[in-house]
């Protein structure tokens, strides 16, 4: 496939999206340019703008993501997307996505407040190529994750670890998509969304008490697990 | 011949069933309580004067004093009250204490007369779901003078307690070991109204004056509900305090104290070095809002008691041991098949349980009672937490208890100790109870000893170690009796935060290695059973617990860093007069 890069790859610096199953995953990338870019704006607006390119659909993504509207993330997918994440694959956007984002997401997702950080990072080596025929684009977006996951358990130390606001354990993670886009009828859609970590910034909080391996990989496949993958994948465990 | 004798109560604390007293109740027997009593003499120091005290978010109090004994306050320039008050003074400090008549409310002032400034103790009864439970509101303020200008400093809340431990004897004589673990609570060990067996925690304010003077407060919630409060001075080691709350009797106990003190050490504490604790951040929790709202934690809350029924049916539903992985074991020993293939014979004294053990496999082991003929299979756990000791619990199947084992084998010693867990005791159904065996192993290649055993020991009392469990879960155990333990959960800044105690027994195994277990009694039932490596700072366990969703073994795994000491051992030796 022939394929031509996008000169201003400095825009891919802008927001980058990311999701950790069981976890709560609020993003950030470096992005001073875009505070007149409110993600909160963009989560009101439909499917159609988000379609313009690739990087306004990952920044859509992104969007949704951090404000928890699973429904509407689901929309930037092609029927036949799938994601890899987290051990897992989820293929179909009207059957793995959605158990993933709907099902899972909001099932393990507690209603607690997550604050976004925004950071000042240098986070480099962003891509987008396009193939010839404009029809289809790679992409890759590096990203800051900042994770979540929820302390569960039935343990009297966690109960007491809760009752002082200690539900969760955070972390900073360094992760790249690596994602592929299909435009159909004018609109880009996501093809294949893949998410790895790529380690932990303890740099950034450093007394975080979690790590990016917190949060054990998917092994159980759907139906076994009602709201488990498709496929396992390690590449992305 | 004159003996004096303490005065042991029939019931420690978390066994007294405390009377839900009424708030109608409250409002009678305060009704009579003029001023607070107190041995030694009030001080004068602001009789005739008035003071207006200032707060930050809350009252204006104007004060006149008309006596040592009298004083009228007035409220946001509201009508005057008259009330009783003592007064007793610490340095520059005149701590003030009385209630409003009329109301289930009350004032403890600690008014700093050199700086001009005050820390109000607004307190009251009647303001949670247990009436007799002291609730508190703190203000911070100062004394407005006559032209002068405010003073932009204020008293603050202050880490610079934590980790430090006094014991304090009042002018009534009553003695007390008080351990400043945390931020958000402390222990209490109460020598001499109790006897000093086991440590009991309250929520706790720590409030720093200057570099030398401090206020301490806690309220005994889960318990009677008694607020205690004091300044103290580091250097002179002196308190005055004030005392409020009804005793196990329902009698209000509203005195008025002065006290002599004793550094018992220093534990460390692990917030960043530039923290000093002047505000207490809750991570993922709303900072308390509403007036007098503060973390507590309410075990019987979270953990209501089950009834028997409730008991058998949770077992009979589900009783697993050694099943899903545990975050307490995220950081466990490697489990041991040293077992493997073995059979031997535990024997432990005093009438206690004789046990034949084939140990199929490293997960898998035959038992039976000596002198019965059937062998019950169950699967165990072992770890090796030292070499020649191997470290293995199951649960007895078929027990009516539903009893439990935790078993040392010391190899090269042929001795053996257990500790024997089953669900039950008077107070609650799911309520685990122990008891501790001493013993020896029989097997072909080991003579064992005819008198040596491990046994019970008080080395471990005054330490405090901190546990990482896994991610995230980390705790501090202040070993604080030679029968209780405490634990205390940090917060987000690693500063302690929430701390409860429990019953616990200690046992030497060999130098630097400990059987330890404790109970979570009136709590959540569990009995958790460790042994303690000091050498190499780990440990391996097993938790024992019986919840609504059934009866469960399961390990335990933790790695230690060494927080100190306090030097409290020698507090509870037998008395002698």
């Amino acid at each position: 496939m022939k394929t031509r890069s996008i000169p201003s790859r400095r825009a891919f610096l802008y927001r980058a999206g990311a999701s950790l199953t069981g976890s709560l995953a609020v993003v950030a990338g470096s992005a001073a340019a875009e505070s007149a870019d409110p993600l909160a704006a963009q989560a009101r607006t439909g499917a159609s703008e988000e379609a313009h390119s690739p990087r306004t659909l990952h920044r859509a993504y992104a969007n949704y993501l951090n404000a928890g509207t699973f429904d509407l993330l689901l929309n930037l997918f092609s029927s036949d997307a799938e994601v890899r994440l987290h051990g897992g694959v989820f293929a179909g956007r009207d059957e793995g996505i959605r158990r993933l984002y709907v099902g899972h997401s909001r099932q393990t997702l507690r209603p607690e407040p997550v604050h976004e950080l925004l950071l000042e990072h240098p986070l480099r080596d962003h891509a987008l190529v396009l193939a010839t025929d404009a029809a289809t684009a790679a992409a890759r977006f590096h990203c800051l994750v900042r994770s979540r996951a929820a302390l569960v358990q039935d343990l009297p130390l966690l109960e007491m670890a809760r009752q002082q606001g200690q539900s969760s354990v955070e972390w900073w993670e360094a992760g790249c998509f690596e994602n592929t886009y299909v435009l159909t009828a004018g609109r880009w859609q996501i093809a294949e969304l893949r998410y790895r970590t790529l380690g932990n910034c303890e740099a950034l909080v450093p007394h975080a008490r979690g790590k990016p391996d917190f949060v054990p990989g998917f092994s159980m496949l759907y139906p076994r697990d009602p709201f488990g993958p498709d496929r396992l994948d390690r590449q992305s465990a | 011949m004159s003996v004096p004798k303490i005065n042991y109560p029939k019931e420690q604390m978390h066994r007294i069933r405390y009377t839900k007293l009424t708030p109608q109740q409250i409002a009678e027997k305060l009704a009579g309580a003029a001023s607070p009593q107190c041995v030694t003499a009030y001080s004068d120091a602001l009789s005739g004067k008035s003071l207006r005290i200032v707060t930050d978010n809350g009252p204006s109090l104007s004060y006149d004093f008309k006596s040592k004994s009298k004083l009228s306050l007035a409220v946001d320039g509201g009508s005057a009250a008259h009330a009783g008050y003592g007064a007793l003074s610490l340095q520059q400090l005149v701590l003030i204490s009385h209630l409003v008549p009329g109301t289930q409310t009350g004032y403890h002032l600690i008014v700093d007369l050199e700086r001009h400034l005050a820390t109000v103790f607004e307190v009251w009864f009647s303001g949670y779901t247990d009436n007799r439970e002291v609730q508190r509101q703190i203000y911070f303020g100062y004394l407005k003078t006559q032209g002068g200008e405010p003073p932009q400093a204020r008293h603050a809340l202050t880490n610079r307690l934590e980790g430090k431990a006094y014991h304090w004897r009042q002018d009534n004589g009553i003695e007390t070991l008080e351990l400043y673990p945390s931020v958000l609570y402390s222990n209490f060990i109460e020598l001499t109204r109790l006897g000093g067996e086991l440590s009991f925690c309250g929520p706790s304010d720590y409030v720093k004056i200057d570099d030398d003077l401090y206020v301490y407060s806690r309220v005994e919630c889960e318990f009677s509900g008694t607020m205690t409060l004091y300044a103290l001075d580091l250097n002179a080691l002196k308190q005055v305090g004030v005392r409020l709350g009804f005793d196990a009797a329902d009698a209000l106990e509203y005195y008025m104290f002065s006290g002599t003190g004793m550094p018992l050490g220093q534990i460390a504490s692990f917030e960043p070095f530039d923290d000093h604790g002047e505000k207490i951040v809750l991570g993922n929790r709303p900072q308390p809002a509403k007036k007098g709202e503060r973390p507590v934690y309410r075990p019987l809350l979270t953990n209501p008691a089950m009834t028997h029924e409730e008991v058998e049916t949770a077992v009979a539903k589900h009783s697993v041991a050694f099943g899903a992985p545990s975050p307490m074991a995220g950081n466990r020993l490697p489990s041991s098949s040293y077992l493997a293939g073995k059979a031997l014979t535990v024997r432990y004294d005093d009438g206690g349980p004789v046990l034949e053990y084939r140990f199929d496999s490293g997960q898998q082991l035959h038992w039976r009672a000596a002198g019965t003929a059937e062998w019950r299979e169950e699967t165990y756990e072992a770890w090796e937490p030292a070499p020649g000791v191997v470290f293995f619990g199951h649960l007895l199947g078929g027990s009516p208890r539903h009893d439990g084992v935790a078993i040392v084998l010391d190899f090269e010693n042929a001795l053996s100790s257990c500790v024997q867990g089953w669900l039950g005791t008077p107070y609650m159904a799911n309520e685990a109870a122990r008891k501790t065996w001493f013993g020896i192993i029989e097997m072909p290649g080991l003579t064992a000893p005819q008198y040596r055993r491990h046994r019970f020991t008080d080395e471990l009392v005054g330490r405090a170690l901190t546990w990482n469990y896994s991610q995230g879960l980390t705790s501090m155990h202040v070993y604080t009796t030679p029968y209780s333990f405490s634990w205390i959960i940090f917060l987000p800044s690693d500063a302690g935060g929430l701390e409860w105690s429990g019953p616990a027994q200690y046992v030497k195994l060999r130098d630097d290695l400990y059987l330890f277990n404790w109970l979570e009694e009136a709590c959540n039932g569990t009995l958790g059973i460790l042994v303690i490596n000091l050498r190499t700072m780990h440990d391996c366990g097993i938790g024992y617990h019986c919840g609504k969703n059934g009866l469960s073994m399961s390990a335990i795994g933790a790695q230690a860093r060494n927080a100190g000491s306090f030097d409290i051992r020698r507090f509870y030796g037998p008395k002698q007069a």
